[in-house]
């Protein structure tokens, strides 16, 4: 049996003396498609970052894959896109292929190798579902904003993770990317089964792909579908008639 | 005497195999370093290395001795630094700053005690390269095999950290761990490549083969390895110089080094505007 890939139970991270986090509890089951949204500064970063243990959390617990985040190990089942990836200096100098290759490093163990024989079929089928496969000798820092972008997807995925985590991906994509992407990740999904989590401020786009929706601001303040959202008076007493109607008109 | 003649010294034949030992590993960890934007990391721990010098000069030690004292003090300071930038939360320049003032402070207070500066210590501040002894060749192929071997082990790791280390770490790389090692390695070279151009210098070895490398690389693997021939290329190119016009080696080596950053720069500028 599968255990839950996700687990957040009363979830509270502090910054320079202020909860960016105040007791947040959700679960994602395997195979959920679930968008998380939220304004600007709501805390969506943070909750992933938690999530993956890259902050502490100052209360409560993660899971992933029923073990607490401090021990987790199995990396290889989890693939991160960041948000907004910077390159620290943009004269790095590997290039698009070396970058992906590393999202296999997880599979390896030590000392781990990437890039033999049998990485090819992997590396390939990534490259060529982000439409990136004839720059693959170039070098990342010499790409565009969205090309880059589709690169850390392609890492993010090519070690056929079962839990896919991606805070705010589509940003720097333009709109014909951006569909192919939303498709892919989908397919993903219907196909294989990855348990997809996707932070971003567009909820109108992520309402039509997502199964559920969570709407975070430093709290969790719905969680459910799009069509729960849409038909819930306490939404509307949240967010307005005129703002609640705005995002499932979008929808 | 022809140039080929000079090949049949010892001191000569010493210091070029002592030369292109550590120049290559001082490139190949400098191309990490300087894309972790911690280029003064050696000038940092030359810092300590100058006041690791003058602690074992001020007990009369061998010139050995000297060299072996100063490894696991600057290996300490290394990660002196290390805990400084993770725990204390303080930049890393800011932390190198710390560490190397401490570290110059001390051989200065130590070279006041023991009567002011000495011949030695000048000599361990701008490198003897041609005073290598034949102790000091085997200890740099050993620690040659050892760093190379730990690169080569730890590749994909420092490659990882290196592009992103939260990315590193959500990969599985124990990006603590490896952090611990390319510091402890940094410092392994810093030691041996006082010898080569001096605790003064020292750093301009780990910086600029890797900036030059930078500017032409076409992937990752090009660029430690474009890195590793400038540094051969200068150091074999300066001691020859050295030997032939009579001019000190380590800072010989180092200008050749920086006129081969202007050419990768000037290849460059000309790629780009004829693209």
């Amino acid at each position: 049996m599968s255990l839950t890939p996700l687990a957040i139970e009363n979830l509270v991270c502090r910054y320079q003396g202020h909860e960016a986090l105040s007791g947040v509890t959700f679960t994602v089951d395997d195979g959920e498609y679930v968008g998380i949204v939220g304004p600007n500064g709501s805390g969506k970063s943070t909750l992933i970052r938690a999530a993956l243990g890259l902050v502490p959390a100052d209360e409560g617990q993660v899971t992933l894959f029923g073990v607490p985040v401090e021990k987790f190990r199995e990396w290889r089942r989890i693939g991160y896109l960041p948000q907004s990836m910077r390159l620290s200096n943009p004269a790095f100098p590997a290039t698009v292929e070396e970058i992906v290759r590393l999202g296999l490093l997880p599979h390896k163990h030590f000392p781990r190798r990437v890039g033999g024989r049998r990485d090819l079929p992997a590396v390939e089928q990534a490259l060529e579902a982000l439409g990136i496969a004839g720059l693959r000798r170039r070098l990342i820092g010499e790409l565009s904003g969205g090309q880059q972008q589709r690169v850390l997807l392609a890492r993010a995925i090519v070690g056929r993770p079962e839990l896919l985590i991606l805070d705010e991906p589509t940003t720097a994509l333009d709109p014909e990317t951006r569909e192919r992407f939303y498709a892919l990740l989908g397919e993903l999904n219907r196909e294989n089964g990855t348990t997809v989590i996707l932070v971003t401020h567009d909820t109108g786009t992520i309402g039509a792909q997502a199964s559920r929706l969570i709407y975070v601001d430093r709290r969790i303040i719905f969680n459910g579908t799009l069509d729960d959202f849409c038909h819930s008076g306490e939404m509307t007493a949240f967010f307005g008639e005129a703002s609640q109607h705005l995002i499932c008109h979008r929808h | 005497m022809t140039l080929v003649d000079m090949f049949q010294y010892g001191f000569i034949q010493r210091g070029l195999i002592v030369g292109a030992l550590i120049a290559v590993l001082c490139a190949v960890l400098g191309v990490f370093l300087v894309l972790r934007r911690l280029s003064l990391i050696g000038d940092g721990l030359a810092h300590v290395t100058f006041g690791s010098v003058a602690l074992a000069l001020f007990v009369h030690v061998s010139p050995l001795a000297v060299t072996l004292a100063a490894i696991p003090l600057v290996m300490l300071s290394s990660l002196g630094i290390l805990k400084l930038m993770e725990r204390a939360k303080v930049f890393g320049d800011a932390a190198v700053g710390i560490v190397a003032s401490l570290g110059i402070a001390t051989g200065v207070l130590l070279a006041g005690l023991s009567g002011g500066f000495s011949v030695d210590l000048f000599s361990y501040l701008f490198g003897n390269i041609l005073s290598v002894s034949r102790e000091e060749v085997i200890l740099a192929a050993l620690l040659f095999v050892i760093i190379m071997m730990a690169v080569s082990l730890y590749y994909n790791e420092l490659l990882a950290v290196t592009f992103d280390e939260e990315l590193a770490r959500t990969s599985g790389v124990h990006a603590g761990r490896v952090n611990v090692v390319l510091f402890l390695l940094t410092s392994l070279i810093v030691v041996l490549a006082m010898k080569v151009a001096g605790i003064m210098l020292v750093s301009s070895l780990i910086v600029l083969p890797a900036v030059t490398a930078l500017q032409v690389a076409t992937g990752f693997r090009t660029a430690l390895i474009l890195a590793a021939a400038c540094a051969l290329l200068s150091v074999v190119a300066g001691i020859v110089a050295s030997f032939a016009l009579n001019i000190p080696a380590g800072a010989t080596i180092i200008l050749l080094n920086f006129l081969l950053f202007l050419a990768a720069f000037s290849c460059r500028r000309l790629v780009r505007r004829d693209a």
